[in-house]
């Protein structure tokens, strides 16, 4: 599935411009050397990536529909403890917002083998169930929780093809 | 009374039934055949609301199913769709995906927007069932269904849960499921659905409390199915008032009548007891996920009916066939939930319902009869995947029997599978099972014996992985936390292959000691989530004893094992017993260097390995001695431990597509199979290691005992279309399964294509939306395997005869 997935998403890159193509390609070949990731890079492209799903939990309103009354704490982080993030969604209030610490009493986690797994995980689409089986990812807590922060995800993510949600859906 | 000759046939090359002849059901199959499933939220969304809005005391799990069973049956829709002969559907789709909150029907959250765009079996769902599920459903079982219920109950730093987290070890299926069973749909057709509620209230009058709670709940759950059916009945009669047509109209009338008659008396006629059995299978599938769940020995239960009704002329044998076709398309219409992970292990499965005919009486009588040879009729005529169609085949057998199923096997391309009665009778005694009783078992989901209506045996409670005790041995793979039998620098401490071969041993003890330790956990947890009413009602035992099935309540008790991928780990053993311990040509840390290094700048060593080695599957009394020793043990561990009925587990050798799942995630191994690559499937040899023709494979097959193998077994073999082209050849096939049969062999299934034709469905896939092949137990269509699956039937080792 891994490699299917790779693929699609390969795919997706042939159809979009050449010089995003090529920088690709280039961070692909220059984070296969772990030496270039380090928990610095990883956080802030964490930080890059949750600031837009923060951003849609407060001002798209099919977004804040999908949340619904969901309240759930996420601890994000990796083994050395170089990136420790916590999400929190926080359906009834005012959105979602992200801790740079963890929380203590969290409902799921999801920790990274180390900084250049979470990049590959976030970057490039990898399949979790592999990562599993590969122990590169562990995840704790309540397993729904994480499939529900999931599918807000792939409502976020712009490269896999899904269902169209309108507002009048939710009226 | 029953007939033992082959009633004449109709029309048709070989005077077989064609589609032409019945264009209700060729509609039907085309629809099933190319229609995408869809998922039908009807039966979580009516749960969810009955507990959500529920004055029930929740804290009492078997009363609470019972109400929520009623509920759900009084307002499941009576749906009739266009030309149906059966009434009622077990979702509200014409293909449908059913869903069970309780279990694993959370993990396709993430999927629920993207379902209907993956490439493997990709499902339909509306926009406003996304929501539902997102809004309201899946939230509320959030904190209580059994995934999260487990991890609660024994917490996840747990080492058999964290061994079951890796997916590479074993596999419970009751996150996903209990079924794996079959009713005794006998009782329901001599009783009723009131003649058993009659008999529950009896009982209650002098039970104890616990029994007493336990005949309450049934009696609700069978109200329900019999409201079920009421609404049916009124359904077909309100369209048949609007019906233009006289000759439908006649026929939504007839329905209409033997709704109001069954499931809650006692059937009278051919169609009374097929609607009957229908009826209850589907208000059984709203408390039973549809995996394994089976119908039993068909032709047995119609076989009277069947006679009184064409002795009396109100039914032709044409009618009959067309009833049990559509039977068939009804069964096949509803498909298990998978999540797109779900591929890695279960590839192009369906429901997997078995339905077995023939064998013998509880006398020993064989008994296949006129209803036998309709369901091989009907088998070749539908030609879907669904419901998996077993045949019983014995040393006294009519030899036109014998010749039509193996014609119906030819002209499918791959069912019935076919399984040796004798060698199954004798497993099941040696594990307890009265003779009689035995003698009337039919398989469960795949290839799993049960004796029908009294054994509750969760046959497919487990997949294990057998291969990987080798990597912990060899320290292949790293887990250091589970390694506990020994030190990677012991390997060259062990001075005889013997010693090697106890670590192995240890290695498996371990992982089975985990996996039903696991298992045992989600048993107890099963018992205050989902409580079976109905099915207590329709089982021997709860009813007559007032013990509920998940407390032991059933005659037999037991879970089943099915361990994967036993030829590779054979083959590898006896390529370190030559290679390392007799002819001292690599020690163990060169073997692994090799081994971790997946064969790069080692080709030669595979292939010397591959075609200079004996392997298992031709016919080699050292390679196959291994198998045997491998077979003993593992029947003498499982069977000492209880399962959380007190009842054994039962080991057996299959694999769904376990085989490629758990290859998938496997490095590379002594015997050649490089990493990732699929292990042999069941009981299979591995596909390139097979040389020396059929009867050396079944030379080493029936090596093994199979009278240790009570949870079923399947051999799979492959044979090019084009040699059936003359009666003599069609003799030999025949021979050939007889042989294997008297040699021992308990199981055997065919997948008869030619590899040309194999390779242009892959790349044609829309030339051949029917072509079926056999996985390991079930039958698959080529189109929903994935390309690995494809590839590994396509490279299977063909056989010539």
């Amino acid at each position: 599935m891994r490699d299917r997935t790779r693929s699609d998403f390969e795919k997706w890159l042939t159809k979009i411009s050449f010089p995003a193509r090529w920088s690709y390609e280039k961070l692909k070949e220059w984070l296969v050397d772990p030496a270039h990731v380090t928990g610095p890079i990883a956080m802030l492209l964490y930080d890059l990536l949750i600031r837009s799903f923060i951003t849609a939990s407060k001002t798209n309103p099919v977004f804040k529909s999908l949340i619904g009354d969901f309240n759930a704490t996420i601890n994000i982080y990796t083994k050395d403890r170089s990136v420790m993030r916590c999400l929190i969604i926080d359906g009834s209030l005012e959105g979602s917002s992200s801790l740079k610490h963890l929380a203590e009493h969290p409902d799921a986690e999801i920790i990274f083998n180390s900084p250049r797994e979470m990049i590959f995980t976030l970057l490039f689409i990898i399949d979790i169930y592999q990562d599993l089986v590969d122990d590169t990812i562990q995840i704790k807590g309540n397993p729904n929780v994480i499939y529900r922060y999931l599918f807000l995800v792939t409502y976020l993510n712009p490269l896999v093809q899904k269902i169209k949600l309108k507002q009048s859906d939710f009226e | 009374m029953q007939s033992n000759t082959h009633p004449p046939r109709k029309k048709g090359i070989k005077n077989h039934y064609i589609m032409d002849d019945f264009p209700q059901i060729a509609s039907m199959r085309e629809f099933i055949l190319h229609e995408m499933p869809e998922i039908c939220i009807e039966r979580a969304m009516l749960k969810t609301k009955f507990l959500k809005e529920t004055s029930i005391d929740i804290g009492d799990p078997l009363l609470r199913e019972a109400e929520a069973m009623r509920y759900m049956l009084s307002h499941k829709l009576p749906l009739i769709f266009p030309g149906d002969l059966l009434a009622g559907s077990v979702t509200t789709k014409r293909k449908g995906v059913l869903l069970f909150p309780e279990f694993l029907a959370t993990s396709i959250w993430p999927e629920l927007m993207t379902i209907s765009k993956r490439k493997q079996n990709p499902c339909k769902i509306s926009t406003e069932d996304v929501l539902e599920l997102n809004d309201n459903i899946f939230p509320f079982w959030s904190d209580k269904n059994m995934n999260e219920l487990v991890r609660q109950a024994i917490g996840e730093d747990d080492p058999s849960y964290k061994l079951h987290q890796r997916l590479f070890f074993f596999m419970i299926s009751k996150f996903n499921c209990q079924s794996h069973t079959i009713p005794d749909f006998q009782r329901v057709l001599d009783r009723g659905l009131s003649g058993l509620i009659q008999q529950a209230r009896e009982r209650m009058t002098s039970a104890q409390p616990k029994a007493k709670a336990l005949y309450n709940a049934m009696i609700l759950a069978m109200e329900g199915v019999i409201k079920y059916s009421e609404n049916l009945c009124n359904e077909l009669k309100e369209q048949a008032l609007i019906c233009e047509d006289s000759e439908r109209r006649h026929q939504l009338y007839l329905m209409a009548s033997i709704c109001h008659e069954v499931p809650a008396n006692p059937a009278r006629t051919f169609r009374e007891a097929l609607q009957s059995i229908f009826t209850c299978l589907c208000a059984l599938f709203q408390e039973q996920n549809n995996v394994g769940f089976s119908i039993g020995r068909l032709d047995q239960l119609l076989a009277n009916y069947y006679q009184n009704d064409i002795e009396s002329g109100t039914l032709t044998r044409d009618e009959a066939v067309e009833l049990l076709a559509h039977f068939w398309l009804k069964v096949g219409s509803t498909t298990p939930l998978m999540p797109d992970a779900g591929s890695y292990f279960f590839n192009g499965s369906g429901a997997n319902q078995a339905i077995t005919i023939g064998g013998c009486d509880r006398d020993g009588n064989n008994a296949v009869n006129a209803v036998t040879y309709l369901c091989l009729d009907v088998t070749e005529l539908v030609h879907i995947k669904d419901p998996n169609i077993i045949a019983r085949i014995r040393s006294d057998d009519p030899p036109e029997y014998t010749r039509r199923v193996a014609e119906v096997i030819i002209n499918t391309g791959s069912t019935p599978s076919l399984v040796n009665d004798d060698m199954t009778i004798e497993a099941l005694q040696k594990i307890g099972i009265s003779l009689e009783d035995a003698r009337e078992y039919a398989h469960v989901g795949c290839v799993e014996p049960t004796s029908i209506g009294r054994t509750f045996g969760h046959t497919g409670a487990i997949l294990l992985n057998l291969p990987v005790a080798l990597e912990l041995s060899l320290k292949t793979i790293d887990i250091q936390e589970y390694t506990t039998f020994m030190e990677e620098n012991r390997l060259n401490a062990f001075q005889t292959f013997d010693a090697f071969m106890n670590t192995v041993k240890n290695h498996l003890s371990f992982i089975v000691y985990h996996a039903t330790r696991l298992n045992n956990a989600c048993g107890e947890l099963l018992k205050s989530l989902l409580p079976q009413p109905l099915l207590n009602a329709v089982f021997e035992g709860p009813l007559e004893t007032g013990q509920q099935l998940l407390d032991g309540g059933a005659m037999y008790n037991s879970s089943g094992i099915a361990f994967v991928g036993l030829a590779d780990l054979i083959d590898s053993l006896y390529v370190i017993k030559k290679l390392v311990f007799e002819e001292n040509y690599l020690d163990f840390p060169e073997l692994i260097k090799i081994l971790k290094s997946n064969f790069k700048e080692n080709e030669e060593f595979r292939e010397m390995v591959i075609n200079k080695i004996a392997h298992f599957g031709n016919g080699i009394e050292e390679v196959d001695g291994i198998g045997k020793e491998l077979v003993d043990y593992l029947y003498q561990i499982t069977r000492d431990i209880m399962n959380y009925r007190h009842g054994p587990y039962n080991p057996g050798y299959w694999s769904v597509t376990a085989h490629s799942g758990f290859g998938r995630f496997s490095g590379a191994f002594p015997h050649g199979k490089k990493a990732k690559e699929p292990f042999a499937s069941s009981l299979t040899p591995v596909s390139f290691a097979s040389k020396s023709g059929p009867t050396a494979i079944i030379k080493s097959v029936t090596s093994l005992d199979h009278a240790k193998m009570p949870n079923g077994m399947a051999l799979n073999m492959k044979f090019n279309k084009s040699l059936f082209n003359n009666d003599e050849k069609m003799d030999v096939f025949v021979d050939l399964f007889k042989t294997y049969f008297k040699q021992g062999g308990m199981q055997v299934q065919f997948t008869i294509q030619d590899a040309e034709l194999l390779m242009d469905a892959k790349k044609h896939p829309e030339k051949y939306p029917d072509l079926m092949v056999r996985i390991s137990g079930y039958t698959a269509y080529f189109n929903d395997l994935s390309d690995r699956m494809k590839d590994e039937i396509i490279n299977r080792a063909l056989v010539t005869i």
